[in-house]
């Protein structure tokens, strides 16, 4: 397998009036064709910042200080805007947050999608495009004689299928997926969902999955990152992640999701709250909130260590590690 | 009081907004969106409203307490009927023993008051006590909520407060004239996950400490199987299935709880999940046909279902739902 | 956990030791100086708040210490008189240019230009200041009334607001003028009460609109509350700083209005500014040529028009800044 994306040691910090926001600090990862990666934590975490700098899509006052961020060999941090201009949406596309609603109202739905198309490919007819973008009506699930309806016809599931279809029209290598059915009911945030894991699976792409709800996460993404406070504290295959927990944090955070299968289990709570990143400590992010914290973790940030294969973890006390072993053994 | 009064009693209780076109013109359409609900909740419980938006669950809780005028059909308070609350010492009575959770905590407390301001609110309106007296009660259910030390946080604005704290403020607000009955309309959505699991536990202990009587509003049944004694499951505005909760996760009736269950994303990547199909999406009850509301989505739709619709029949201890499949005596 | 909650910036205040009274003055001096960190970067609102004060200084303090010192009528100098309304200077021929004795020259009928202004200056404020109060209390009430209650009340008044929106404002005080004697305060009333009913009210109904479908309002009503306590309690804290900040821009209007008035001869007052234009002018001074020869006639009044108008606009400019956070720089 090849990889698609990769980043290295990606930090990008915010200047306010109050000081510096280390919105992503220290970020790596590798995402491989075909492959699927889902960045979980809370809001504020930075997971949202990693996805902006990827596109480059950054607010005036943000700045990425160091790192690099590979996008099919070449560093997305040293383009121009010009060729930024040309990945975007080619290369990489993005579902953002909320995204049915930015559907112009007063356009249809389908010359929207046309003219994403001819804007990043101009040797595309206007044929060839509306039949492109039948056809990916067709992948998202969507009946192609809508095409010529305006948004408020549609439903919120419909549009979020659009939107989908949209992201698909330049054939990207990439999707970003940030928060995709946040807004959606329960049983259309499920459709939803398998419908974008089966063209991810049919078209042999890359994603990038976003989102503060590790269940959705679980059910899309074959690897998991989980951040906190701006850094990657955990990332494994998905069932290690859930099987074989190892930072506290994770470990919090599997334990306090209310689940409806199985026996009813009793909620433990993260005691604390997320940290604020303004000038943020020079230890281990998560310690005042830690029930497994020593002096030690008070005193230097934890570096990654691989505690299994493709199991990395930054953590000075990594958990159900007898587990692991019998598992292993 | 006995332990297992009922506290709050619904009967047929209908709620439609007329659609209008303009101030002038009279309506001819109705949006149901609360239509034929009953039940009860006794002492101390907790009954959860389970639906997608659009469901009728918050109208529901906001005619409960008042915030609309009910169509029709009652709703009996500790015995009294308080429908159509009329004279001014029994409007005093209920809003002095209601209260209601919000979900948004940014939006539900008025940027321009301190917290002692919003937390003594509800004492302030219903003439309460001393400013003294409401000093101390005030100081009292902020530490109970978490809110420590108290008068570190009494005369900030909720916008120097997280989320997890204003909506820490917003339940000692509710709770600080220790109220019979609560609605909470789904007070731990816009929460992160690790403040969510907080709150929520925090208002459990506060339900059982408090022995309060708690309608919980959510579109989630993880949650609802969590915080509730019972759940029912609304569709466009009807009540389809009604069940304690563990029976109604485990044990589900009607087609659309099994889809609503079935769609529950699970925190465990090698759990495979049986999927119920449903068509279409959820559509808005104007005008509803005299035929069962899912009648349209459903996979197990027959002939009888298009022709009335189904009422709540009991399938099981406490177990109710409104469905034609297991309706055989009316068939 | 403390540590790390770095947004709660703001000192703890004491609470048990101090009487809730002296704890919302800290308060309310708390806010104060807060927006006015905001409003102090807003240099235009800064320019406009540096001519309000050279104003009102010279209004409030330097005409009443100069009338009643270097100006004062005495036997020596009966001959000179500084009086604004009745004065006339005897020793020269009037209307006299700019000298050591009148600073400002004197008008055709041989009064102080200068004295004439700066005599005038609390008028105008006092004009300004009423109108715009009348007008904000009147737009406050009816347009949160409205936004609150909707309806046929909500419909009246905003149709009502239609037609004063429409209607055309300075004839119309020109006729009321003619009928009826007008002084200032029967001015600003009129002025008060006209957009009051008017453009105000729509603003401050659709910001009451907003602030009633917010959640707090439904927590209010659950607790019980009545709707003028919703009102009282709720809405109006919430529209303030947009009443006050249409409040700035009103007395602009009120002014200009004044002078449009007094150019025409039309107002019942003993001096205004719009005055000083009108009495040069009905002697024939600010015609042709004669407009450059005879400035002081007509410029220092003019630019006061200009300038203190445009100060209450800019000061208006400013307050935005503090109401509205999206138009705050980063």
């Amino acid at each position: 397998m090849r990889p698609i994306l990769e980043l290295r040691n990606l930090k990008m910090y915010y200047d306010t009036q109050a000081g510096q926001v280390k919105a992503a600090d220290d970020v790596s990862f590798v995402l491989n064709e075909g492959e699927s990666i889902g960045l979980v934590g809370e809001s504020g975490c930075g997971k949202t910042s990693v996805s902006m700098s990827i596109m480059r899509l950054l607010p005036e006052n943000a700045r990425i200080i160091s790192g690099n961020i590979f996008f099919d060999g070449r560093d997305v941090v040293k383009l121009s805007n010009d060729e930024m201009n040309k990945i975007r949406w080619a290369g990489i596309a993005m579902i953002f947050q909320a995204a049915m609603n930015s559907l112009n109202p007063v356009y249809r739905v389908g010359d929207q999608i046309i003219e994403a198309i001819t804007a990043h490919e101009p040797n595309v007819t206007f044929e060839e495009a509306r039949q492109r973008v039948a056809s990916l009506y067709k992948l998202v699930g969507l009946d192609p004689e809508r095409m010529d309806n305006y948004p408020h016809e549609y439903s919120g599931g419909m549009k979020q299928r659009a939107i989908i279809a949209m992201s698909l029209a330049c054939n990207p290598k990439l999707i970003i997926a940030d928060e995709p059915t946040t807004a959606l009911d329960v049983i259309v945030q499920d459709t939803i969902l398998r419908e974008l894991e089966k063209i991810q699976r049919k078209l042999n792409m890359s994603m990038i999955y976003i989102s503060h709800d590790i269940a959705v996460i679980a059910e899309v993404a074959s690897r998991i990152a989980i951040m906190y406070a701006g850094k990657i504290v955990e990332m494994s295959d998905s069932v290690a992640i859930f099987k074989r927990p190892a930072h506290p944090y994770t470990v919090g955070l599997m334990s306090s999701f209310p689940s409806i299968r199985g026996e009813k289990k009793e909620l433990v709570t993260i005691p604390g709250e997320p940290p604020n990143l303004l000038n943020a400590p020079d230890h281990c992010r998560f310690v005042p909130r830690c029930p497994f914290a020593t002096d030690e973790c008070w005193k230097a940030v934890p570096s990654y260590t691989e505690i299994e294969s493709n199991h990395f973890v930054a953590c000075f006390h990594p958990q159900n590690l007898k587990k692991r072993v019998s598992i292993n053994a | 009081m006995p332990d297992n009064e009922v506290v709050i009693k619904v009967e047929n209780l209908n709620k439609f907004f007329p659609m209008k076109k303009s101030v002038f013109s009279r309506a001819k359409h109705f949006l149901h969106a609360v239509d034929e609900i009953n039940f009860e909740i006794r002492k101390g419980k907790v009954l959860s409203l389970v639906g997608e938006s659009g469901c009728g669950k918050t109208t529901t809780g906001k005619t409960l307490l008042k915030l609309y005028e009910p169509t029709n059909g009652k709703i009996i308070f500790l015995g009294r009927d308080v429908t159509h609350l009329l004279n001014t010492d029994d409007k005093k009575w209920f809003h002095s023993k209601t209260q209601m959770i919000f979900q948004d905590p940014f939006e539900s407390l008025n940027p321009r008051k301190t917290i002692f301001d919003i937390v003594a609110e509800p004492m302030n309106i219903q003439n309460f006590g001393t400013l003294r007296k409401r000093e101390l009660m005030v100081m009292e259910i902020l530490k109970r909520v978490g809110i420590s030390p108290p008068d570190a946080f009494l005369w900030r604005y909720p916008h120097e407060l997280s989320g997890g704290q204003r909506q820490r403020v917003a339940i000692a607000r509710a709770l600080v004239m220790k109220p019979e009955f609560v609605v909470a309309d789904e007070p731990t959505s816009m929460l992160d996950v690790s403040i969510r699991t907080q709150v929520m536990k925090l208002m459990m202990e506060l339900i059982k400490e408090m022995n309060m009587s708690f309608l919980y509003i959510t579109h989630d049944l993880a949650v609802a199987r969590y915080m509730a004694d019972e759940i029912s499951v609304m569709y466009l505005g009807r009540m389809v299935e009604h069940a304690d909760s563990e029976e109604l996760i485990n044990n589900p009736f009607h087609p659309y709880t099994k889809a609503l269950i079935s769609a529950v994303p699970v925190p465990d990547p090698e759990f495979k999940r049986k999927f119920v199909e449903i068509r279409g999406g959820i559509g808005k009850p104007i005008d509803p046909l005299p035929r069962c509301r899912f009648y349209d989505r459903c996979p197990f739709a027959m002939e009888i279902c298009s022709q009335k619709e189904p009422e709540l029949i009991e399938v099981g201890e406490n177990h109710k739902v409104a469905c034609f499949l297991y309706n055989h005596e009316r068939r | 956990m403390m540590a790390n909650n770095a947004n709660m910036t703001v000192e703890p205040v004491e609470a048990k030791l101090e009487s809730p009274i002296s704890i919302r003055m800290k308060l309310m001096w708390r806010a104060f100086k807060e927006n006015w960190k905001i409003f102090s970067q807003s240099k235009i609102g800064m320019i406009g708040l540096y001519i309000v004060v050279i104003f009102a200084v010279a209004g409030f303090i330097v005409y009443p210490i100069l009338a009643n010192t270097v100006w004062k009528t005495t036997s020596l100098n009966a001959m000179v008189s500084y009086n604004p309304v009745t004065g006339y200077d005897f020793l020269q021929n009037n209307p006299a240019p700019p000298s050591w004795a009148h600073l400002l020259g004197t008008d055709p009928l041989g009064r102080d230009v200068l004295a004439q202004l700066l005599y005038s200056t609390p008028r105008e404020f006092m004009l300004g200041i009423v109108a715009a109060l009348i007008t904000v209390i009147i737009g406050t009430l009816i347009g949160t009334v409205a936004a609150y209650f909707g309806g046929t009340l909500d419909t009246f008044f905003m149709r009502l607001a239609d037609i004063v929106l429409l209607f055309p404002f300075i004839p119309f005080l020109i006729v009321i003028s003619g009928m009826m004697q007008v002084d200032l305060l029967t001015l600003a009333l009129i002025i008060g009460l006209l957009s009051g009913f008017g453009g105000i009210t729509i603003v401050l109904r659709s910001q009451g609109l907003i602030i009633k479908s917010r959640p707090f309002i439904e927590s209010a009503k659950v607790s019980g509350a009545s709707d003028a306590y919703i009102i009282v309690n709720h809405i109006i804290p919430n529209v303030m700083p947009l009443s006050f900040l249409y409040m700035m821009f009103n007395v602009t209007g009120a002014i200009f209005s004044e002078a449009v008035l007094s150019f025409f001869g039309l107002l019942n007052i003993k001096m205004s500014w719009g005055l000083m234009i009108y009495t040069a002018d009905t002697a024939g001074y600010i015609i042709g040529s004669n407009i450059w020869n005879y400035w002081w006639l007509w410029l220092p009044s003019g630019a006061s028009i200009t300038l203190l108008c445009g100060a209450f606009y800019f000061i208006g400019r400013g307050l935005d800044e503090v109401v509205n956070p999206r138009l705050r720089k980063r």
